[in-house]
C-alpha cells in the first residue's frame, strides 16, 4: 500500500508545474554561482605570489585594527548595520549621536576626524574602485591602527558605548568581537591549508561545501511551494472527503506524500551536485590527488537533505492545520531571518537553518566547527520528524472529526 | 453602486481579510527590520524596496483566491455581471490598500527626520511595489494557482538582487542607486500584466 502510494505521489509530482520550476531555478541558481574558474584557487601556494587569501584569527590587535576600520567606514556613511531580530537593520544616527561615536573612534585611535578621512581617501585611492573586485578588496583591507596605550580592554569598553548608541543588535558587540577577524595567510599556512585540502577533502570535499552553501540558499524557500501545493491539492481538487475515507492510515497517506516529495525535492540536488562534481575530480586527478568521488553524495546527505525535510514537513504541518498558503509567508520569513541573521559567512552554525561555509578551502577550521555542523543538522533531521509526526496527527483528526477553518477543526459528528 | 460595494466588502469579510491581516502585522513589525529615523533618499528607498515591496505580493496575488473553488468561479460566471467587472473591483481595492500603506511608511520616515522627496519617492514605490504585485497576479491569474503567484514573485524579488543588471527598466532597488526611469516602463509593465491576466485567465481556462 505504501509504496504505491508513494509511486502515485512520485509521478503525481513529476506532472506538477511548480516542480519544473522548483528544478530549473535550483539549477540556474546553483550554476550562476559556480563557476569553473574555482579550479584556479585550488593551486598549490608558491612562494612570493602577491595574496595567499584569508585566515580566521582571533587576535586582539587583529580584531581592534578590523572593527575600528569597520566603524570608521560605516560612521563615514552615517549607516550602521544592526541584527536586532536576527534580520539586518541599517540604523542613521542624527548629529549628536554621530559626534559621540567620533569622539569615541578619536578616543582609541589617538587621531582627530579630519586625519582619519584623510586616511580614508588615501586608502581607497589605491584600489580600482570602478570594478566589484576591486571596490571589495579596498574595503576588506580597509583597517585603522588603535593607538599604542590602548588595551584590549578599553577597546571592549568603548565598543560597549557604540552600542549603547547604536542600538540593539549592533555588530560591535562582545558575541561578534568574540568571532575574530579575516587576516591575510602567510606562505606556510597557505601550504598548510592546501595540504588539508588534497588530505581531508580531496578536492571534491572543499567544492561539494561550496556547493551546499549556496544551495542551501534556495532549498531554504523553494520546498516550500512543493509542500503547500501538494497539501493544498485535495482540497482544490474537492477530493479530501473522498482521501479520508480511504482505507490507508494517515501515516500511509501522508508519510507517502512526504516522503515522495522529500525524494523528489532532493533528486535534483544530488543530480546537479554529481555533475558540478565532475570538473573538481578531473582537476584533483591532474595535481595528483585521488578525489573523493562520495563527496557530493556525502555532503548532500548530510547538509540539504535536513533542510529539505524540516523545510517539507513545516510546510505539511502548517498547510495542514490552516489548510491555506500561510505556510508560505511563515518560511519565507524563516528563510530570510536564517540567511540575513546569520553572523558569519563560514560556519558559527548555531541552530541556524541555512548552515553556511562560502569558502573554497578553510578546511581545518571547518574540521574545528564538524561536531557544531552535526549537531545542527541532526536537530533539524530530528525536528522534521517531530512537526511531521505533529502533521499526522492534524490530519488524522481532521479525517475523524471534520475540517479546518484558519487552524480550528470543526466537528461534523452528530 | 450600492451593488459594487456589496461585492466588495463580500470578498474581503469571506477570502481577503487573512491577507489583510497579515499585511497589517507585517507593516506593525517593520520597525524590527527597518530604520525610520534620519534617512537619506537612498536609504528610504532601500526600506521601500527591500521591505515595504512585499506589500504588493501579499495584495496583489491572493485577488484570485475565491476562484481556487471551481464551484464557485462556475457560479460567478453563471451570474449577470462580468467577471472582469468582479475582478476590477478587487484590484481597486487592492490598489487603494497599498496606497495607503506606501503613503503609511512614507510618512513615518518623513517624521522621523528624513530626507527625501516625498512625491519621488511615493511614485517610485508604488509603481514597483504594483508591479511586483501584478507579477504574482498574472501567474495566480493564468493557472488559477495561488501557491505559483507566489512562488514566482518571490523568486523575481529574490533573483533581482543577484541578476537585476539583466533586466533593465524591469529591476527592482533602481531607487536605491538613486535611478527613477523605471516609473513609466514598470507602470505600463504592471498594467499590462493586469488586463493580461484577466483576458488570457478567462481565455485558458474556458
Amino acid at each position: 500500500m505504501f509504496q504505491t502510494l508513494f509511486l502515485k505521489e512520485s509521478k503525481q509530482i513529476v506532472r506538477s508545474i511548480v516542480y519544473y520550476i522548483y528544478v530549473v531555478v535550483f539549477v540556474m541558481f546553483l550554476s550562476s554561482q559556480l563557476g569553473s574558474e574555482l579550479t584556479e584557487r585550488m593551486e598549490k601556494p608558491e612562494p612570493g605570489q602577491e595574496s595567499y587569501g584569508t585566515i580566521n584569527s582571533k587576535d586582539e590587535s587583529a580584531i581592534m585594527e578590523k572593527y575600528l576600520g569597520e566603524l570608521v567606514l560605516e560612521t563615514n556613511h552615517n549607516s550602521y548595520a544592526t541584527y536586532p531580530m536576527g534580520f539586518i537593520k541599517r540604523v542613521t544616527l542624527n548629529n549628536t549621536e554621530l559626534d559621540k561615536i567620533k569622539s569615541i573612534v578619536e578616543v582609541c585611535t589617538g587621531k582627530s576626524w579630519e586625519k582619519i578621512i584623510e586616511d580614508i581617501e588615501n586608502h581607497f585611492q589605491k584600489y580600482n574602485q570602478s570594478t566589484m573586485e576591486g571596490a571589495i578588496q579596498a574595503q576588506v583591507e580597509f583597517s585603522i591602527f588603535p593607538k599604542e596605550s590602548l588595551s584590549y580592554k578599553e577597546f571592549c569598553n568603548n565598543m560597549e558605548q557604540v552600542c549603547k548608541i547604536i542600538g540593539a543588535g549592533s555588530s560591535y558587540n562582545k558575541e561578534k568581537l568574540n568571532l575574530g577577524v579575516g587576516v591575510p595567510m602567510t606562505y606556510e599556512q597557505a601550504v598548510e591549508e592546501f595540504e588539508a585540502v588534497c588530505k581531508k577533502d580531496r578536492i571534491t570535499g572543499t567544492t561539494a561545501r561550496l556547493f551546499c552553501d549556496y544551495a542551501g540558499i534556495i532549498l531554504s524557500i523553494l520546498p516550500i511551494f512543493l509542500g503547500v501545493t501538494r497539501c493544498l491539492r485535495d482540497k482544490r481538487a474537492q477530493v479530501s472527503q473522498v482521501v479520508y475515507a480511504h482505507r490507508a492510515s494517515a501515516f500511509q497517506i501522508l508519510g507517502s506524500r512526504y516522503l515522495a516529495n522529500v525524494c523528489m525535492a532532493f533528486l535534483p540536488v544530488v543530480i546537479t551536485a554529481f555533475v558540478m562534481q565532475l570538473p573538481y575530480q578531473y582537476h584533483a586527478k591532474t595535481i595528483g590527488v585521488s578525489p573523493d568521488i562520495l563527496a557530493f553524495l556525502k555532503y548532500t546527505c548530510i547538509w540539504l537533505l535536513p533542510e529539505i525535510m524540516i523545510v517539507l514537513a513545516v510546510s505539511f504541518f502548517i498547510t495542514e492545520l490552516t489548510e491555506n498558503v500561510l505556510a508560505i509567508f511563515i518560511q519565507v520569513f524563516w528563510a530570510i531571518i536564517s540567511l540575513f541573521g546569520s553572523m558569519s559567512l563560514k560556519g558559527n552554525f548555531g541552530f541556524g537553518l541555512i548552515a553556511r561555509w562560502n569558502a573554497l578551502g578553510d578546511t581545518n577550521e571547518f574540521w574545528k566547527q564538524k561536531q557544531e555542523f552535526f549537531i545542527n543538522r541532526g536537530f533539524y533531521f530530528a525536528l522534521s520528524l517531530v512537526v511531521f509526526l505533529l502533521a499526522i496527527v492534524i490530519y488524522e483528526k481532521k479525517r475523524k472529526e471534520g475540517e479546518t477553518i484558519y487552524g480550528k477543526i470543526f466537528k461534523h459528528r452528530k | 453602486m450600492g451593488r459594487y460595494l456589496n461585492i466588495g466588502s463580500s470578498f474581503i469579510r469571506r477570502h481577503y481579510i487573512p491577507h489583510l491581516l497579515l499585511t497589517f502585522l507585517f507593516c506593525c513589525i517593520s520597525g524590527f527590520f527597518a530604520s525610520f529615523r534620519n534617512l537619506d533618499a537612498s536609504q528610504a528607498a532601500k526600506v521601500m524596496e527591500m521591505y515595504v515591496a512585499f506589500t504588493g505580493i501579499f495584495l496583489f496575488t491572493p485577488l484570485f483566491m475565491p476562484e481556487q473553488n471551481k464551484e464557485i468561479w462556475l457560479l460567478e460566471k453563471s451570474k449577470g455581471m462580468d467577471l472582469w467587472k468582479l475582478y476590477l473591483i478587487r484590484i481597486l481595492q487592492a490598489i487603494v490598500l497599498l496606497a495607503i500603506v506606501i503613503t503609511i511608511f512614507i510618512q513615518v520616515m518623513k517624521q522621523g527626520n528624513s530626507q527625501f522627496s516625498f512625491e519621488k519617492l511615493w511614485l517610485g514605490s508604488f509603481s514597483e511595489i504594483f508591479f511586483l504585485g501584478s507579477i504574482g497576479f498574472f501567474v495566480s491569474g493564468i493557472t488559477n494557482q495561488v501557491v505559483l503567484g507566489y512562488m514566482i514573485s518571490v523568486i523575481y524579488f529574490i533573483s533581482n538582487i543577484g541578476v537585476s543588471k539583466y533586466l533593465g527598466h524591469f529591476a527592482l532597488f533602481q531607487m536605491m542607486k538613486g535611478s527613477y526611469d523605471f516609473v513609466v516602463p514598470m507602470s505600463i509593465a504592471a498594467l499590462i500584466l493586469i488586463v493580461g491576466g484577466i483576458a488570457l485567465r478567462e481565455k485558458i481556462n474556458q
